[in-house]
C-alpha cells in the first residue's frame, strides 16, 4: 500500500518541475513549433490540416518523450546526488512512498508539459474542422500512457544509477523497445546460437512495446480508435508501470545510502 | 546500541571496516557528543540510526524502536553535515514539505515553519528560494527542518560547520535550550571547544573502534599539575624558575605560562617569581582539556595515540 506521504512527495516533485526553468522552456518550444505549423497550413495553399496534425503529434510525442527522460532521471537520483535524501529519509516516510511519490510527481508534471502542446492541436482541430477532437484527445491520452511507462522504466533504473546513467540507460531501452520487432527478427535470422535467440525473445517480452501507444496515423487520416483497444493499452500500462515500480521499489529499499 | 558493525566491500575485496563492535547507550535528556577524527565511523554511525545501511552485525534501538525504523524516524530529527535542500522551494515551503512528510497536517505545517524560521532568524528571508541561501542561512535551515515535528532525540552531525562566531554561539545556545526542554542531542562534532561547553557525555570513535565513553568530568580527571601565570621580567624569570624539577615555560606576547609538576612547588614558583620581580596574575591547578584528551585517544594527524 503506497501512504500519504507519496502524494506529498508527488506535489513538492510538481512545485519543484514548474519552477525550474527546463520544463517550461521544452513547453514553449513545443507549443512555438505547433502554432508555427498551424499558422504555416494557414496561410500556404496545399499545406493540410493533415500536415499540421501530423507536425502536432510528431511534437508532442518528441517533447514529451524528452521532458520524461530529463524529468524522471533527475529525480531519484539527483535526490541522492544533492543529497537532500538524507533530510527526506530521516523523516517518518518509507523508501517506497519516496519512489512512488517522484513517480507519481513526474507523470502529473509530464501531463501539465503535454496538456498546453495538446491543447493547441485540439483547437486547431475543432476550429478547421480537421476530424475528431475525440480521436485527437484519445491519442494524446495514449502518448501519456506511453509517457507514463518510460517513467516508470527511468525509475527503475534510478534506484540504482546515477541520473545520466539513468537517463542514457532510460533512452537506450526506449530506442530499443522500439526497435525490439527488428531485433528479434534479424536476431531469429542471422545467429545461429539458441541462446541469443532466446535472450532476444526474452527482451522483447519485456520490454514494453511502445508502438501500441502510437495512434498517430489513425488521428491524422481520421480513422477512429476503438474504446475498446485505448481500454486494452490502459490496462497494458498499468501493468507495465505496476511492474517497473516494484522493480524500483524493490531495489531503492536495499539500497544503501 | 550492541555491537553495531558495519564493513564495505565485496567477498572478492578486502573488507573495509567503517565501524566494528560499537556498543553505546544514550542517555535521555542529556547532550551527547561524538567525536573522532575523520574516517573514524561517526557518519557511519549515523546512517545506521537513521536505516540509511544496514548493519553488517550488532543490533539496536533507537527511543525503544527498531534502529532505522519508521516509528523511530517519527520521533527524532536530524541535520545532516552540509544540509542539502531543493533550490527552489522558499523556506516556508520547505519546512512545511518536511513536515507534511512528518505527518503533520497542512495548517499545523505552516504554523511550525513559521515559528522555527522565526526561532532560527530566517523569518526576514521566507521569500528567497533556498538556493539564494548563504552557507550559515542553510546550516540555521537544516536546524529548523530537524525540529519541524518536535522530535525527542535530535542528531546532528556538525551543526556549528560554515557558522560564523555568533552563528556558532547562537547554535550552542539552542543546543542547551533542546535540553532544557528535556530533549536528547546527539552531537557529532570536530568542534572540541563547543563540545567540551555543552555535552554531558562524550563518546571517542578512532578507526572504526569506541576508544571512551563517560560523563565529561570523569573523563578529564583532575592532574596534579599547576598553572601560573606571571608578567613581567622574561629573562630573568626563566633562570630562577629553571632550578625547580620539571617546570615547563611558555613565554607568551603578554604574560608568561608556568606549568609546575607539582602543588608543593607552587610556594617556590612564587618566591622565585618576586626574586625576578615579575608580577603573578594567576594560580590555578592545571585540567586537562577535551582536546588533550582526544590527543592523547586519537593521537597524531597520523592516527597513533601519544
Amino acid at each position: 500500500m503506497i501512504g500519504a506521504p507519496a502524494l506529498v512527495v508527488a506535489r513538492q516533485v510538481l512545485v519543484e518541475a514548474g519552477r525550474r526553468r527546463t520544463l517550461p522552456v521544452f513547453v514553449f518550444f513545443g507549443c512555438a513549433i505547433i502554432l508555427s505549423t498551424a499558422f504555416l497550413s494557414f496561410f500556404q495553399l496545399g499545406v493540410e490540416i493533415k500536415f499540421f496534425k501530423d507536425v502536432a503529434m510528431t511534437v508532442i510525442f518528441l517533447f514529451g518523450m524528452v521532458t520524461t527522460v530529463v524529468l524522471t532521471s533527475t529525480q531519484l537520483s539527483g535526490e541522492v546526488e544533492s543529497r537532500t535524501i538524507y533530510n527526506v529519509l530521516s523523516k517518518p516516510i518509507r523508501r517506497r512512498d519516496l519512489v512512488v511519490g517522484k513517480y507519481l510527481g513526474s507523470v502529473a508534471a509530464i501531463a501539465l508539459a503535454v496538456a498546453p502542446m495538446a491543447g493547441i492541436l485540439v483547437f486547431f482541430v475543432f476550429t478547421d474542422r480537421g476530424g475528431s477532437v475525440l480521436e485527437v484527445l484519445k491519442a494524446t491520452y495514449l502518448l501519456w500512457l506511453a509517457f507514463s511507462v518510460l517513467a516508470a522504466v527511468a525509475v527503475a533504473i534510478a534506484s540504482f544509477a546515477t541520473s545520466i546513467v539513468c537517463a542514457a540507460l532510460t533512452v537506450l531501452a526506449f530506442v530499443v523497445s522500439y526497435l525490439k520487432g527488428a531485433v528479434t527478427a534479424y536476431l531469429a535470422l542471422t545467429v545461429r546460437a539458441a541462446l541469443a535467440v532466446y535472450a532476444g525473445q526474452a527482451l522483447y517480452y519485456l520490454l514494453p512495446n511502445f508502438e501500441n501507444f502510437n495512434t498517430r496515423t489513425a488521428v491524422v487520416h481520421d480513422e477512429i480508435v476503438p474504446w475498446a483497444y485505448v481500454g486494452r493499452t490502459s490496462l497494458y500500462a498499468l501493468a507495465l508501470v505496476a511492474l517497473f515500480l516494484f522493480i524500483g521499489t524493490q531495489v531503492f529499499e536495499e539500497r544503501e545510502l | 546500541m550492541q555491537g553495531l558493525t558495519k564493513r564495505y566491500g565485496g567477498p572478492r575485496s578486502r573488507d573495509k571496516v567503517a565501524l566494528q563492535d560499537l556498543t553505546l547507550d544514550v542517555p535521555a535528556g542529556e547532550i551527547f557528543g561524538f567525536l573522532g577524527p575523520n574516517g573514524a565511523g561517526k557518519t557511519t554511525t549515523i546512517k545506521l540510526l537513521l536505516g540509511l545501511i544496514a548493519p553488517t552485525a550488532g543490533t539496536g534501538t533507537v527511543l525503544g524502536c527498531p534502529l532505522g525504523s519508521v516509528e523511530a524516524r517519527r520521533r527524532l530529527g536530524f541535520l545532516p553535515e552540509s544540509p542539502y535542500f531543493y533550490e527552489y522551494l522558499r523556506g516556508p515551503e520547505l519546512l512545511a514539505y518536511y513536515g507534511r512528510l512528518c505527518g503533520l497536517g497542512r495548517a499545523e505545517s505552516r504554523r511550525r515553519a513559521e515559528a522555527l524560521l522565526r526561532q532560527v532568524g530566517l523569518w526576514e528571508s521566507r521569500h528567497l528560494h533556498v538556493r539564494k541561501y548563504s552557507r550559515g542561512m542553510l546550516q540555521r535551515l537544516g536546524l529548523a527542518q530537524a525540529l519541524i515535528n518536535d522530535p525527542d532525540l535530535v542528531i546532528l552531525d556538525e551543526p556549528a560547520g560554515g557558522l560564523d562566531p555568533i552563528g556558532r554561539r547562537e547554535m550552542r545556545d539552542a543546543l542547551l535550550q533542546l535540553r532544557d526542554q528535556g530533549k536528547t542531542v546527539f552531537l557529532s562534532s570536530h568542534i572540541l571547544a563547543e563540545v567540551e561547553t555543552v555535552c554531558d557525555r562524550v563518546a571517542i570513535l578512532h578507526r572504526g573502534r569506541l576508544v571512551a565513553t563517560g560523563r565529561i568530568g570523569e573523563l578529564l580527571g583532575g592532574t596534579h599539575e599547576m598553572e601560573l601565570t606571571v608578567r613581567g621580567s622574561d629573562g630573568a624569570l626563566a633562570g630562577h624558575l629553571g632550578r625547580l624539577p620539571g617546570v615547563a615555560i611558555r613565554h607568551g606576547t603578554d604574560a608568561t605560562v608556568v606549568v609546575l609538576p607539582a602543588q608543593h612547588l607552587v610556594y617556590q614558583a612564587i618566591d622565585a617569581v618576586r626574586e625576578a620581580g615579575g608580577e603573578i596574575v594567576s594560580v590555578l591547578p592545571k585540567r586537562e582539556r577535551l582536546e588533550d584528551l582526544f590527543v592523547r585517544l586519537v593521537g597524531t594527524p597520523g592516527g597513533t595515540p601519544s
